[in-house]
C-alpha cells in the first residue's frame, strides 16, 4: 500500500523525527511503501507532492499538535494518532488501515 | 481654649524615626506643650489629651491603637505611638504662642512633611519569588523560608540565632554613685556623643546618613529618654543601668510596631544607646558570639561592628529580618562575598540554635533544618557554582576581544597602592583609575611628598608593566580635608572642588605632582606598536570643564619637572588625561584632545551632572543613573567627539559604576571605548562576557538605544541584547558524562543542565531546566529500552549543546515501556536561531535512537572520546561542522 504521513510533536525537536523513523521502519516490515512529511522545529521537511497524496491510499496523522495546511489532505482516509502511539505501538497503527 | 490642626497621617512608612524628629524640631521652637492625638472616635471627637494609654497598650500589643496621644517635644513618644498612613490626627497646644506653634506644625505638616518620605523607603522593594528547581523542590523539600538576595552563593553551617536583649553590664557598670554624681556622668556622656554625632552628622557627604545621624541625635535628646532614664537614676540604678533600662524600654515599644520599619528601628534606639554606653566608659555588649565550626548566622538586625566582629572563617551565611539594601551591614556581607539574605520575616523566630542550615543566596531561600536529600542536591549545586567560578577565573589573563576581533582593555579601580597587586593578580590589563584623595582625607595634615612618592612607586611596580592611571587629588566641599580649610558648601557637587581648587591651593598640588613624576622617573615605561606609551604612571585630571584649567595643570608640570631637574632628581612627564565627568569637557572635547593625552570618562559624575540630580540624593536617583538616555548620548556625543576627522586620536577609558553592569557593557563595546576600569571581583567576568560579544553587534543595539525616548525604551532594549554569542560545539566530552551516579530523574537532568552552564552553553542552568521540566510535563521523554531523550528549546541557551548521562543506577522517568531509565541524552536549543544547518543534528539522532543497532553502540563506549567519536561518525558530522558558528551557517 501507499502511505503517506505527517509527524508533528510539542518542540518539533525530537519526537517528531522518533515517530518519523518508527513509521519508515515498520511501514517497510510490513511491506508498505511510506512517505512521511516532518513538521518540527525547522518547519515543514520532506515536503509531500499534491501527487503523492493523490496516490496514496491512506494517511497518517502522528501528531501532538495541529497539522500545518491539513486541508491538503482533504477527501483522504486519515487515520489521527499521538505521537507516543506511532512511537510505541507502531504496527497498530497500520492495523488500522485493515 | 488650646489651638488645633486635624489632618489624616500622610507618610505610607508611618511617624517613624525621620519625620518624628522633624516634627519635634519645629514643635520645639515654641514654648507652648504641644500634643499629637491620634485615633477620632466615630462622631470625631478626640480622646482626652493627656491619655497615656498608649505605652500600656502597644507593650501588649494589643489591637487597641484608637485615642492614644503624645508629646511632640519627644521624638520617642511620637515614634511610639505607632501612627500608621490614613490614621486621623488632631495637634493640640496649649500655652502662650499657641497659635503662631500650631501655625508653622500645620504649615510644616503640609509642605514638608509628605516631602521627608525618601523614595527608597516609599517604594517597597518587588519580592520577586521565582520557582524553586525541580530538582529541588523533588529532594523533599518541606520547610524553607524566603529573603531578598544580598549576596549570592550557598552556606551550609549550624544555626546560631543572635541573642538580642540586655546587654550584659560588668559589676562596676552596675554600682551606682550618688545620684546627682550618677546625673552629672549621663549629662555629661550625653553631651560629649551629642557633639561627636553633629560633627559627624555635618561632615556626612550623602544625605541619608546625614539624616539619619541627625535623628540620632534627637533620640539622645529626647525628653522622654532623658525623663526615663533619670527616673532610674532616681530609683537609684547607676547611669549606665539606667540608660540600658531606657533603651530595653523604648526599643520594646518600637519592636511591637505594626509597621515593619518602625520595628528596624528599634536598631537606631539600641545603637544610640550602645554608643552613649560607651561614652559612658562601659563597652558595647554587642550581638557577638565566638563561632567555632560553620556557622549560619540569624538575627534580627546587626549592625556592621557587630558582622566584623563574627569569625569570617565560621561565618557561612546571613540571614536577617531586616537590613534593607543599602545598609552598612549589607553592603559590608556583599563584599566580604557571605551568602546573605534579608527580608526574611521568620529571622529569628523560624530557627533553633544548632539546626543544620543552609542559606541558597541563588534562589533566595534559607533552609532551617536540612535532610540528606536536600544535602545532596546542594553538594551538586555547590559543585555548579565552584566550576563556574573557576572556569571564569581560568581566563581572566586572557584578553577582552570581541568575537570580531575589536579589542577593549579591561582595568580596575583602586584606591590605595596595596589593591594594586590585588587587580592585577585578578586579571585587570592596567589601573584605570587610582583615586589618590584617599591618601589625603581623614587626618590633619597632607602627605608629604616622600610618603606619597613611596605610594606611587609601589603601585607602579605592582602594577609590571601596566599602565597606571592616577587621578589628581578630587577634594572639595563633599569630601572634606580640614587642613584645606575649605568651608562647607550649599552645592558641593558644583562647587569648589577637583581642579578648581589647584591655583589656591598650588603647594599641594605641586608636591603631589612631583612625587608623581619622581615615581614616574624611578621606572621604565614602555612603548607599544602604535607608538603608544604603555605602563608607567599616567596622570588624570578631575573635573576639568574648560581647555584653561588643562592648561593650567599642564604648565604645573612642567613647572615641577623644570624644579626637578634643576635639583638633578631623575623624574618623567607623564601623559596627562583629561578626567570627562563635566558636561562642558563633553562639548569642548574636540579642543581638549588637542592639548590632553588621553581621556576618561567618569560615568558618575557625568551623569549626575548631565541630568542635574544629585548622586546622593535618593529622591532623584531615579533621575541620576546611567540608563536616561539623555546621559548614553552624551556619553556617545563624548566619544563621536574625540573620535571626529581631524582630531588627534586619544586613548579614551571609562570608569564608575555602569561599567559593573552587566546591561551596559554591550553599550560601552558598541561605542568602541579603548578601555574599560571596574571593580576588581569583575575583571574576570566582563572579559568573558566581552569575548562573548561582537563589536559589530553591540554597536548596533548602541544605535538603537540611542534613539530611545526613555529611559524605560533602554531598558527594555538592553534587557534582551542577544549580543553575547558563544561558538562552541554542539558535542563536547564535557558534555558526557558516563559513570553519574544521579539516583532520580530530576537530578540526572539536573547534572546535564548544570554541566551546560560550566562548559558556557546555558545561561542559567536552572531555567533550562526548568524548560526541560515543562516539556516532560506534556509526556515522558522516555520512549523505552532504557534510553530517554529529554530536551527544550531555550532563550538561556547560548549554543546548541547535546549532553549525555549514563546512570550507574537506572532510575524512574515514566518510560512508555514502565523500565527504568539509564541513558540519558538531553538535546538543549537555542531559541532565537532560525538556522538550519545544526538543527539537523538534532533531528538525525532522534531517528538513530529509533535504530537497536545505534543503542547497542551506544551502550557499548566506555570513554566519553569514545562515545563523542561515535556520535560523531553515526551523525556523518566531523567537529568543524557541527560547531555552531552563526557566521557561517546564516
Amino acid at each position: 500500500m501507499k502511505i503517506v504521513a505527517v509527524t508533528a510533536c510539542p518542540t518539533g525537536i525530537a519526537h517528531t523525527y522518533m515517530a518519523a523513523e518508527q513509521l519508515e521502519k515498520v511501514a517497510k516490515t510490513l511491506g508498505h511503501h511510506i512517505k512521511v512529511e516532518t513538521q518540527g522545529a525547522m518547519g515543514i521537511e520532506n515536503e509531500l507532492k499534491p501527487s503523492e497524496i493523490k496516490d496514496a491510499d491512506f494517511v497518517i496523522f502522528a501528531v501532538d499538535i495541529a497539522v500545518e495546511q491539513e486541508e491538503r489532505f482533504a477527501g483522504k482516509r486519515v487515520i489521527r494518532v499521538g505521537v507516543q502511539e506511532a512511537l510505541k505501538n507502531p504496527k497498530d497503527v497500520f492495523a488500522h488501515f485493515k | 481654649m488650646a489651638s488645633s490642626y486635624a489632618f489624616p497621617f500622610p507618610l505610607s512608612n508611618g511617624l517613624h524615626a525621620r519625620p518624628a524628629s522633624q516634627l519635634q524640631e519645629v514643635a520645639s521652637r515654641f514654648r507652648c506643650d504641644v500634643t499629637l492625638v491620634v485615633g477620632l472616635d466615630e462622631a470625631g471627637g478626640a480622646v482626652p489629651a493627656g491619655e497615656t494609654l498608649r505605652n500600656d497598650r502597644l507593650a501588649a500589643g494589643s489591637a487597641g491603637h484608637i485615642g492614644r496621644s503624645g508629646n511632640v517635644k519627644s521624638v520617642l513618644a511620637l515614634i511610639s505611638m505607632d501612627v500608621q498612613q490614613g490614621e486621623p490626627c488632631v495637634l493640640r497646644a496649649s500655652g502662650t504662642d499657641e497659635a503662631a506653634a500650631i501655625e508653622a506644625l500645620g504649615l510644616f505638616i503640609r509642605e514638608s512633611l509628605a516631602r521627608t518620605e525618601n523614595a527608597a523607603e516609599a517604594q517597597p522593594t518587588p519580592q520577586s519569588t521565582p520557582a524553586l528547581p525541580r530538582s529541588l523542590t523533588a529532594s523533599g523539600l518541606s520547610q524553607f523560608f524566603r529573603g531578598r538576595v544580598i549576596s549570592g552563593g550557598i552556606g551550609r553551617g549550624w544555626v546560631v540565632v543572635a541573642q538580642g536583649g540586655r546587654p550584659d553590664i560588668s559589676p562596676e557598670g552596675r554600682r551606682a554613685e550618688s545620684p546627682d554624681e550618677e546625673i552629672r556622668r549621663l549629662e555629661s556622656a550625653i553631651s560629649r556623643l551629642r557633639s561627636a554625632m553633629t560633627e559627624q552628622s555635618e561632615a556626612a557627604t550623602r544625605s541619608p546618613e546625614r539624616e539619619i545621624l541627625k535623628a540620632h541625635v534627637a533620640i539622645l535628646q529626647d525628653i522622654e529618654f532623658r525623663e526615663k532614664a533619670m527616673s532610674g537614676i532616681a530609683a537609684g540604678e547607676s547611669a549606665i543601668m539606667a540608660v540600658v533600662e531606657a533603651s530595653e524600654h523604648f526599643a520594646l515599644l518600637l519592636g511591637a510596631a505594626r509597621s515593619g520599619y518602625l520595628r528596624e528601628r528599634a536598631q537606631d534606639i539600641r545603637d544610640v544607646c550602645g554608643q552613649l554606653l560607651e561614652s559612658l566608659g562601659e563597652r558595647k555588649a554587642p550581638n557577638t558570639h565566638c563561632l567555632d565550626r560553620p556557622t549560619i548566622y540569624v538575627a534580627e538586625s546587626l549592625a556592621p561592628s557587630e558582622l566584623l566582629k563574627l569569625s569570617r572563617e565560621h561565618l557561612k551565611g546571613l540571614v536577617l529580618r531586616d537590613g534593607g539594601s543599602t545598609s552598612h551591614t549589607v553592603i559590608l556581607a556583599r563584599s566580604m562575598g557571605i551568602p546573605t539574605l534579608v527580608a526574611v520575616d521568620e529571622a529569628p523566630q523560624g530557627f533553633k540554635n544548632g539546626q543544620e542550615a543552609l542559606v541558597d543566596g541563588e534562589t533566595g531561600i534559607v533552609i532551617p533544618s536540612i535532610s540528606e536529600a536536600i544535602r545532596r542536591y546542594y553538594e551538586l549545586e555547590t559543585e555548579k557554582i565552584d566550576r563556574l567560578r573557576r572556569a571564569i577565573a581560568a581566563k581572566r589573563f586572557e584578553k577582552a576581544v570581541t568575537r570580531d576581533g575589536c579589542r577593549i582593555e579591561v582595568g580596575c579601580n583602586v584606591s590605595s597602592a596595596e589593591e594594586v597587586s590585588v587587580g592585577i593578580a585578578a586579571g585587570a590589563e592596567g589601573i584605570g583609575l587610582f583615586r589618590t584623595e584617599m591618601l589625603f582625607v581623614a587626618r590633619s595634615a597632607p602627605p608629604s611628598e616622600a610618603e606619597q612618592l613611596a605610594v606611587y612607586k609601589k603601585a607602579v611596580v605592582d602594577g609590571v608593566g601596566h599602565s597606571v592611571i592616577l587621578r589628581l587629588i578630587d577634594i572639595g566641599g563633599d569630601k572634606p580635608a580640614p587642613y584645606l580649610g575649605l568651608a562647607p558648601e550649599e552645592n558641593p557637587f558644583l562647587g569648589y572642588r577637583g581642579v578648581r581648587i589647584y591655583a589656591e591651593h598650588k603647594a599641594l598640588l605641586m608636591t603631589q605632582i612631583r612625587a608623581v613624576l619622581r615615581a614616574g622617573g624611578a621606572t621604565r615605561p614602555q612603548v607599544n606598536g602604535n607608538g603608544d606609551s604603555v605602563g608607567g604612571i599616567r596622570l588624570l585630571v578631575p573635573m576639568i570643564g574648560c581647555v584653561e584649567e588643562l592648561r593650567a595643570v599642564r604648565a604645573m608640570v612642567t613647572e615641577a619637572k623644570a624644579d626637578l631637574e634643576k635639583q638633578d632628581i631623575r623624574c618623567l612627564e607623564p601623559p596627562i588625561g583629561v578626567m570627562i565627568e563635566v558636561p562642558s569637557a563633553v562639548m569642548m572635547i574636540r579642543e581638549l584632545a588637542q592639548e590632553a593625552d588621553f581621556f576618561s570618562i567618569g560615568s558618575n559624575d557625568l551623569t549626575q551632572y548631565c541630568m542635574a540630580a544629585d548622586r546622593g540624593n535618593e529622591r532623584v536617583a531615579g533621575l541620576c543613573t546611567w540608563s536616561q538616555p539623555a546621559f548614553l548620548r552624551m556619553l556617545k556625543a563624548a566619544v563621536d567627539g574625540a573620535r571626529a576627522p581631524g582630531v588627534p586620536r586619544r586613548w579614551i577609558g571609562l570608569c564608575g559604576e555602569m561599567v559593573d553592569s552587566a546591561e551596559a557593557l554591550p553599550l560601552l563595546v558598541g561605542l568602541g571605548l579603548d578601555e574599560i576600569s571596574v571593580s576588581i571581583p569583575r575583571i574576570a567576568a566582563v572579559k568573558a562576557a566581552v569575548a562573548a560579544m561582537k563589536q559589530s553587534d553591540c554597536a548596533t543595539l548602541a544605535a538603537k538605544v540611542m534613539a530611545c525616548s526613555t529611559q524605560a525604551e533602554v531598558a527594555a532594549l538592553l534587557a534582551a541584547p542577544r549580543v553575547a554569542e558563544v561558538s562552541l560545539p554542539i558535542l563536547s566530552d564535557d558534555l558526557i558524562i558516563l559513570d553519574s551516579d544521579a539516583r532520580s530523574k530530576e537530578e540526572a537532568i539536573k547534572v546535564l543542565c548544570d554541566a551546560l552552564a560550566v562548559g558556557g552553553w546555558a545561561n542559567n542552568s536552572a531555567l533550562v531546566e526548568e524548560a526541560i521540566w515543562r516539556r516532560e510535563d506534556t509526556y515522558s521523554t522516555g520512549f523505552g529500552h532504557g534510553f530517554a531523550v529529554p530536551h527544550c528549546k531555550s532563550e538561556h541557551m547560548r549554543s546548541h549543546a547535546i549532553a549525555v548521562a549514563r546512570l550507574g543506577t537506572p532510575v524512574q522517568w515514566g518510560s512508555t515501556d514502565g523500565e527504568p531509565v539509564d541513558i540519558v541524552i538531553l538535546l538543549a536549543i537555542r531559541s532565537d536561531t532560525q538556522e538550519r544547518a545544526h538543527m539537523k543534528v538534532f533531528s538525525q539522532l532522534s531517528r538513530l535512537t529509533m535504530r537497536e543497532e545505534f543503542r547497542r553502540q551506544f551502550r557499548a563506549e566506555k570513554k566519553p572520546e569514545a562515545l563523542r567519536a561515535f556520535l560523531e561518525n553515526s551523525l556523518s558530522l566531523g567537529m568543524a561542522a557541527v560547531t555552531t558558528n552563526p557566521e557561517i551557517s546564516e
